[in-house]
């Protein structure tokens, strides 16, 4: 299953209420091709689980259409759940089952043979004594685990993971990202949903944000990641002019550091940087900090600010479209809030390899 | 048109209440031909009183525990009880997303359900004739038990109650949770029963007792071979109306994620 599409939506739309007033999913669009690992992003309630649903056929759309190798979510709904695995979030089972009663159950449901089960158990470590208890003595994480391997090991052609990582350890979290990894080589195809941003960046190759039910980027990770700002820290001899005038610099901020430097910490485009570093070279540049764009400051920027004002994502206002091909017109809009933590890949850069770090930024 | 693995797994789900329930219905009916029994010995000791009454044959007092309250909650649970929580219980714990992401059609799920909720009412009926049986030969009363008339009697009671399995379905299939459908499958069983209790002595009543489905089943009538086609018309009316419903609604229905 690859080159051809396993997923394609067009302006799928999904709304709720006699007057459609509560707008779950609008006009997404989406194509993800066979032996992919696709990232789905977005907090609770921004749509994921919906766009996952409808797929499946659980919703009906509301208007637009979408198919699933190659078949219509609508009129062949049972055909591509013979040939797609799922993990729903929020994994639940039947507690009077064992683990084994369980797997066997489900996999006779599907009507497919096991093919991948002590692969998937050997790599979430799950021993045949542990499928022999019943479920309800299992933890959180031995559940989820029980869900991984019932989507996974009939071996299906698209696995549907919606927060797969839910309740397992690092550890197992790396586990099931190497075995995720291991299909996609296998030709299978991964849409792979989720809210840690870390996992989506190690594993996808593409990632979709949702937002209020719109898809706002729909990117290669590295794209998205390239055109994300660059928070820059530097320290310089003499007080710089005219920085806040470079095209691509916001938020400069200058402040005395120490008896003869000064501080200057900025935001600043990609393209920016090689300019802006030329210009803080001029006022005696004797240290530098920049911050790698991460796929999480991506993320933020979609969804940092109007998280802060509103506290609720279903109500932002009407800002993105997919910016497929404009993913610089994302990058414009003001970053007023930053996540506190997990920067990616923060580097101290000595001033003598300043040239080197333009190159980069180029 | 029904997948016998998820029958397998609904009836095994089921069995300690089928189990329990069933043992139960059968020690409950026994009963009945041996309080029969016990009521003609005292009646045989005062020969002045009048031989009539609810436990006057053995037919009536066998119908008088076919309808009586701790029969209609008994099988009530054994039938309708299996269907109303079948969806809406796998739908509260979150279970039927799994299944449904099975190739199932939900068609299949339902007929699935549905049959092993009219699987429940066979049973029932066929446990409660057993313990007629059963408590008839206790009681030495086999001979006055009109045995050619108790397949009859299994098949009205086993439609009679898969007629509320299939209205619990129905709703089951309406709801996301088993509460409501619960509420309304009981109240529409508790409403029919009142109507034909309260009807049975109370004149303003009374003529609204043709409203109720219990005042179409008449075990008595069965059992002295008085067999009225109306009523089994009237309840596959009901089962079959309440049948489209549940095929009708729940293929259609959106299933968003559980809370």
């Amino acid at each position: 299953m690859t080159n051809a599409l396993a997923i394609q939506t067009r302006d799928l739309t999904k709304h709720y209420g006699r007057s459609g007033e509560i707008k779950a999913l609008t006009a997404v669009n989406l194509e993800i091709k066979g032996g992919e690992l696709f990232g789905f992003l977005g907090p609770n309630g921004a749509g994921k689980s919906t766009t996952i649903r409808t797929l499946l056929g659980f919703l009906h759309p509301t208007s637009g259409s979408a198919s699933v190798l190659g078949l219509d979510v609508v009129k062949d709904s049972v055909e591509i759940r013979r040939r797609v695995g799922y993990l729903p979030s929020g994994f639940a089972v039947y507690d009077y089952m064992s683990g084994r009663e369980y797997l066997d159950h489900m996999r006779a449901l599907s009507g497919r043979p096991s093919l991948l089960r002590h692969r998937v158990m050997e790599a979430l470590e799950l021993s045949d004594a542990i499928l022999k208890r019943p479920v309800r003595d299992y933890s959180r994480g031995m559940r989820q685990k029980i869900g991984v391997v019932q989507a996974l090991e009939t071996d299906p052609e698209l696995l549907i993971l919606d927060e797969p990582s839910e309740g397992l350890d690092p550890l197992m979290q790396r586990s099931l990202q190497e075995l995720l990894l291991e299909r996609v080589a296998a030709g299978r195809t991964v849409f792979f949903s989720s809210h840690l941003i870390s996992e989506v960046e190690r594993i996808c190759s593409r990632v979709a944000i949702v937002r209020g039910g719109k898809l706002v980027a729909l990117e290669t990770v590295k794209s998205l990641v390239r055109f994300q700002r660059r928070r820059v820290d530097a320290l310089v001899t003499r007080k710089p002019s005219r920085l806040a005038t470079l095209a691509g610099v916001f938020g400069v901020k200058v402040a005395p550091e120490g008896k003869s430097g000064y501080r200057i910490s900025c935001e600043a485009e990609s393209a920016a940087v090689p300019k802006l570093i030329e210009r803080l070279q001029t006022s005696g540049l004797r240290d530098l900090l920049i911050e790698a764009a991460s796929l999480e400051e991506a993320f933020m920027s979609y969804y940092g600010d109007a998280r802060h004002s509103t506290g609720a994502v279903q109500v932002f206002p009407e800002v993105a479209e997919v910016k497929r091909s404009k993913p610089k017109a994302a990058a414009k809009r003001p970053v007023t809030k930053r996540a506190p933590a997990k920067r990616a890949a923060v580097k101290r850069v000595p001033t003598k390899k300043i040239a080197a770090t333009k190159r980069r930024a180029r | 048109m029904i997948n016998m693995v998820l029958f397998r797994r609904l009836i095994r789900g089921h069995r300690i209440r089928l189990g329990v329930g069933l043992a139960v219905v059968v020690i409950w009916s026994l009963l009945f031909p041996v309080i029969y029994q016990a009521v003609q010995e005292s009646l045989a000791d005062s020969p002045g009183r009048p031989p009539g009454g609810n436990f006057s044959t053995l037919a009536r007092t066998i119908s008088v525990g076919f309808i009586h309250p701790i029969s209609i909650a008994l099988f009530g649970i054994l039938s309708a009880g299996l269907t109303v929580g079948a969806l809406s219980g796998e739908r509260q714990r979150g279970t039927l997303e799994l299944l449904l992401s099975r190739p199932l059609s939900r068609r299949t799920i339902l007929a699935t359900m549905l049959v092993e909720g009219w699987v429940g009412s066979a049973l029932v009926s066929l446990a409660y004739i057993g313990g007629t049986i059963l408590g008839a030969q206790i009681a030495g009363v086999t001979d006055q038990l009109a045995f050619e008339q108790l397949p009859i009697l299994w098949a009205y009671g086993a439609l009679f109650w898969g007629m509320f399995a299939t209205i619990g379905i129905a709703t089951s299939g309406s709801f996301d949770r088993t509460t409501p459908a619960m509420a309304i499958t009981v109240s529409f069983i508790m409403f029919n029963y009142i109507i034909e209790v309260i009807g049975s002595f109370w004149d303003v009543v009374e003529p609204y007792q043709f409203l109720s489905l219990f005042n179409h089943f008449s075990p008595v009538d069965l059992l002295e071979g008085t067999v009225d086609g109306s009523a089994a018309l009237i309840f596959g009316i009901v089962a079959l109306v309440a049948a489209i419903w549940a095929f009708y609604i729940f293929p259609r229905r959106d299933l968003a994620a559980p809370n």
